[in-house]
């Protein structure tokens, strides 16, 4: 039974959403949305090998992350890399490190994060359970400006529509204005 | 280095002199120069391809950076600057809803306020709107002096350029088929129109000689424009811009029809609405 604070017990990183979380100076999120996260070792590797890492300051601190001890590595079995070899036969453009993903995902019953609608469609149909990156910043960030500024900052790196950003803030606001009415009524 | 093969291949004339003229300027001989050419030649066919493929969706943003051969961390920034938007599930709403302690739904003044927030929070970000705006296919480009120095803008929704497209094209096509408030800018560029600036920066603050000056600059950049988009027509948006946008088009050699309509503020409003609503009504039968 997983910890009731949190949104998830394991959470399984894809690299899109690491690089999002980190340009983002968000990857404090992940420490109150799971009580364990975990990232594969081909994400990590193509996440901080030299010679991207020197160009791209925010592996650094994903690289901080992992080292703290707050990210575990998952190595998968010989029976998850086989299904992920015949998922990336099955299912062509995904990817080797995406297959590799859901097929741990699948195995152990973690929770993915990943950034492509359309892996997330096969993700779900194959019954992984998916968290999106707008609902670990809006879980992960207590602060409520801080929250608001994290959506618009992450809207605008991955181009969301503006009716989405302009529905999602609607949703925000209205849950604080609830929460607010709430307490004025106690 | 790698083993080379000998390659023949027939070039035009034009080809040659422009491979010897860059092959000169760097000091290097005609084959180095075709190779290096190639070579960047190649890798941007590859980007190319990469995005394309994850635009479709049939790739993810890692497989279409080892298509291109560059790192996730530069896929992404590559995928960013092309405007390809982020596809949030439909059910997110819901669950956003559910995590801030609400499930009531969006209703029109938490719209306002919202774009508010979104016009604050993302004011540097008016290209990357106008991109994610544009349609596959421009049928009309509308062309406007600026961004205003405000922090308005046609595509934060906020906007009297905006209020009033959004009232001409309800006249032309009737206020129940015209959504309102920032869905128009969906439905806008579902009718193929978009909306450009002749100028790259506020001037609505310059003196007139400042403005006119730049507005003659713009020329050159709406002219490539024009020609990347082929419009069916033109709308002008600001009399005293007719000029420069007639010239542009007679650069890139187009055909369109150009619609001059004063800018939409106080008695012009009314004018704007009335000729822009007949315009539609006038090209939606054609």
């Amino acid at each position: 039974m997983g910890d009731s604070r949190y949104l998830t017990s394991d959470l399984l990183l894809d690299a899109s959403p690491l690089i999002y979380l980190a340009k983002l100076h968000a990857l404090d999120v992940l420490a109150v949305t799971a009580t364990t996260v975990h990232v594969t070792p081909a994400v990590l590797e193509e996440m901080t090998r030299p010679q991207v890492a020197y160009r791209h300051p925010d592996a650094v601190e994903i690289e901080r992350v992992v080292a703290k001890g707050q990210m575990a590595v998952v190595m998968p079995t010989a029976s998850e890399q086989e299904a992920a070899m015949d998922l990336e036969r099955r299912i062509p453009g995904l990817g080797s490190g995406k297959t590799e993903v859901l097929s741990i995902a699948i195995s152990r019953s973690f929770t993915a994060v990943i950034f492509e609608r359309r892996a997330r469609r096969v993700a779900a149909s194959l019954g992984v359970k998916l968290i999106d990156i707008v609902e670990l910043l809006v879980a992960g960030t207590p602060d409520p400006t801080m929250r608001e500024e994290r959506i618009v900052r992450f809207a605008s790196l991955v181009n969301m529509r503006l009716e989405d950003v302009v529905a999602l803030l609607a949703r925000l606001r209205s849950g604080r204005l609830n929460r607010t009415a709430g307490r004025n009524d106690e | 280095m790698s083993e080379r093969y000998q390659v023949n291949i027939r070039l035009e004339r034009s080809l040659i002199d422009e491979i010897d003229r860059l092959a000169d300027e760097e000091a290097i001989d005609r084959s180095e120069m075709a190779r290096r050419l190639l070579g960047t030649g190649l890798a941007a066919r590859r980007m190319r391809s990469a995005l394309d493929g994850f635009r479709a969706g049939s790739i993810t943003a890692w497989r279409a950076a080892s298509i291109a051969g560059v790192s996730l961390y530069e896929m992404l920034d590559r995928i960013h600057e092309e405007g390809i938007p982020y596809e949030l599930d439909p059910d997110i709403l819901d669950r956003v809803g559910a995590l801030a302690g609400s499930g009531r739904s969006v209703h029109e003044e938490d719209m306002t306020y919202s774009v508010e927030d979104a016009r604050t929070g993302a004011a540097s970000e008016i290209e990357t709107l106008r991109a994610q705006f544009r349609p596959q296919r421009v049928a009309m480009l509308f062309v406007g002096e600026s961004s205003p120095a405000g922090g308005t803008h046609f595509y934060l929704a906020n906007s009297n350029l905006f209020r009033a497209t959004r009232e001409a094209f309800a006249t032309a096509f009737g206020d129940d088929h015209v959504a309102d408030g920032p869905r128009f800018l969906r439905e806008f560029q579902d009718r193929g129109a978009w909306l450009v600036d002749l100028i790259d920066r506020p001037v609505n603050r310059l003196a007139d000689d400042e403005r006119e000056d730049l507005a003659s600059r713009g020329v050159a950049a709406l002219a490539q424009t024009i020609g990347e988009e082929d419009p069916l027509h033109l709308v002008a948006v600001k009399a005293t811009i007719d000029d420069e946008v007639r010239s542009a088009a007679d650069v890139a050699g187009s055909s369109a029809d150009l619609l001059a309509l004063p800018f939409p503020v106080r008695q012009w409003r009314t004018v704007y609405v009335r000729e822009l609503a007949e315009a539609l009504r006038r090209w939606s039968t054609e």
